[in-house]
């Protein structure tokens, strides 16, 4: 699972390249999957190729879970093709709203619901202090049980 | 069916209008085992009958794979090669070999090679041939590094080994590769051993024996094979020495010139050669002998072992 930042051309253009390669590494391979550093490192070697001939401008945090090792593997990324496994990432302004927030509050063994919790305070601190701050966020969660929405946050138009 | 000038080239008509090199290939399909298909108006459903090469091997998969009998002479080759053996546990894999010289100033042909840290490949027939597919191997693990950071599935492997050898049975200006290769691997703790011949034919196995005389290596691990998995890495090289012991001629024995040893383990690899196989080879000894042939034993160890027992 990736969420990426970055104007929309080359976001969605470089989230569809990678998802259909990493389909066809699937299809080509009797449906074995790519582990999640594996993609890590496959988006991560695109980026970087590209960066001198036409770099994508994207930054991506890359989230999932591997049911054969039972680790669940979050990196972020950067439209220099800079890469590293983090505990927690922020892309973007909110970053400077966010990243303290889980300094204070995340531990190893975090459960699922007390990691919902923290990004939910991430929420509530940007549209408390952030300026420009969007009124919608979704939650998507990644487990052994595979990728869903927790949330798909409110329509602006319905409030 | 017909003998004669009009059949050896696809691109040759015979005088009746007939392309007999289809019609030959026509025949392969009979050839193979039944498959059967129908369909209702909602759905296709398609059947087929797997053929197993003996009890130790996977069935062979149906609804993808080609049967080739234009390879039966490159599989020869194989047959010519010294024996190798295969056999896993639950938890590593090993490889054995026994090694050939020319004559008694040469040096023995290695027939285990590393293709990775975590795969290793033992060898049985055109050595040559061998080395050209263990470079293409190797660079096709390191590329996968390079890109994904990880190490390269042996199913991907297997797979696109067993791609590279079709091409050369469906092309007429390229023969099949004359060897047999046995790919031991571990995979994130899981190990595996896949067999592939010139045919492009990959099969998966507990434990196997490919090249010259392997029928008594197979013999041994058919009667064994269910004990493995939960045998230590030290028990299954003894079972791999004693399969490979099997395997040698009536005038020869297993001794630490010609045999050799390659153990894959989720912790990484080692090749078992010379030296390092005398406290194996000394407890095969102890046990009665590294031959199961009946024949005259000639001592061509050194001076500290004794003589195997016939």
């Amino acid at each position: 699972m990736m969420g990426m930042s970055g104007p929309n051309s080359d976001l969605v253009n470089f989230s569809d390249f990678i998802r259909a390669n990493v389909k066809l590494y699937e299809l080509m391979n009797n449906g074995a999957t790519l582990t999640t550093d594996a993609q890590a490192n496959f988006v991560r070697g695109t980026l970087a190729t590209a960066l001198r001939k036409g770099p994508y401008q994207v930054n991506l945090l890359l989230g999932g879970f591997d049911v054969a090792d039972k680790k669940a593997g979050l990196y972020y990324m950067d439209y220099m093709a800079s890469m590293h496994p983090v505990n927690f990432g922020v892309q973007g302004y909110a970053s400077n709203f966010c990243l303290s927030i889980f300094d204070r509050d995340w531990k190893e063994g975090l459960t699922q619901e007390e990691g919902v919790k923290i990004v939910e305070k991430c929420i509530n601190e940007l549209q408390t202090r952030f300026l420009v701050a969007q009124p919608n966020f979704i939650i998507k969660v990644v487990d052994e049980k595979g990728v869903r929405t927790l949330s798909f946050g409110e329509d602006p138009a319905d409030v | 069916m017909f003998r004669n000038q009009y059949d050896t080239d696809v691109t040759v008509w015979s005088p009746e209008g007939r392309l007999l090199q289809v019609e030959y290939a026509m025949e392969s399909v009979k050839q193979g085992s039944a498959v059967v298909g129908l369909r209702s108006s909602k759905s296709t459903v398609l059947g087929a009958l797997k053929r197993s090469v003996n009890e130790l091997s996977s069935h062979q998969k149906k609804l993808m794979v080609i049967d080739s009998h234009k390879v039966e002479y490159a599989m020869e080759s194989v047959k010519q090669g010294s024996a190798v053996v295969g056999l896993r546990s639950s938890k590593s894999t090993v490889l054995g070999a026994l090694k050939r010289s020319v004559n008694e100033l040469s040096s023995h042909q290695k027939k285990l090679m590393v293709i990775d840290s975590h795969m290793a490949i033992g060898i049985a027939g055109l050595t040559a041939d061998a080395r050209s597919i263990a470079k293409w191997m190797r660079s096709e693990c390191l590329n996968h590094k390079y890109v994904y950071g990880t190490q390269m599935p042996t199913s991907k492997v297997v797979k696109d080994l067993a791609d590279k050898h079709q091409r050369t049975t469906q092309t007429y200006v390229r023969r099949p590769y004359g060897v047999g290769l046995l790919v031991a691997s571990v995979d994130r703790g899981v190990p595996a051993l896949f067999q592939t011949c010139p045919s492009g034919n990959i099969y998966e196995f507990y434990a196997t024996a490919i090249g010259a005389r392997s029928q008594g290596g197979k013999t041994y691990l058919e009667k064994h094979y269910e004990s493995f998995g939960t045998e230590d890495d030290d028990n299954l090289i003894m079972h791999a020495l004693r399969a490979l012991g099997a395997c040698v001629s009536g005038d020869q024995e297993l001794t630490e010139e010609n045999g050799s040893i390659a153990l894959v383990t989720s912790n990484g690899m080692q090749v078992l050669e010379g030296a390092n196989l005398r406290p194996y080879l000394e407890r095969l000894e102890a046990e009665g002998g590294g031959s199961t042939t009946e024949g005259d034993a000639t001592n061509e160890t050194k001076d500290e072992a004794e003589p195997m027992e016939e």
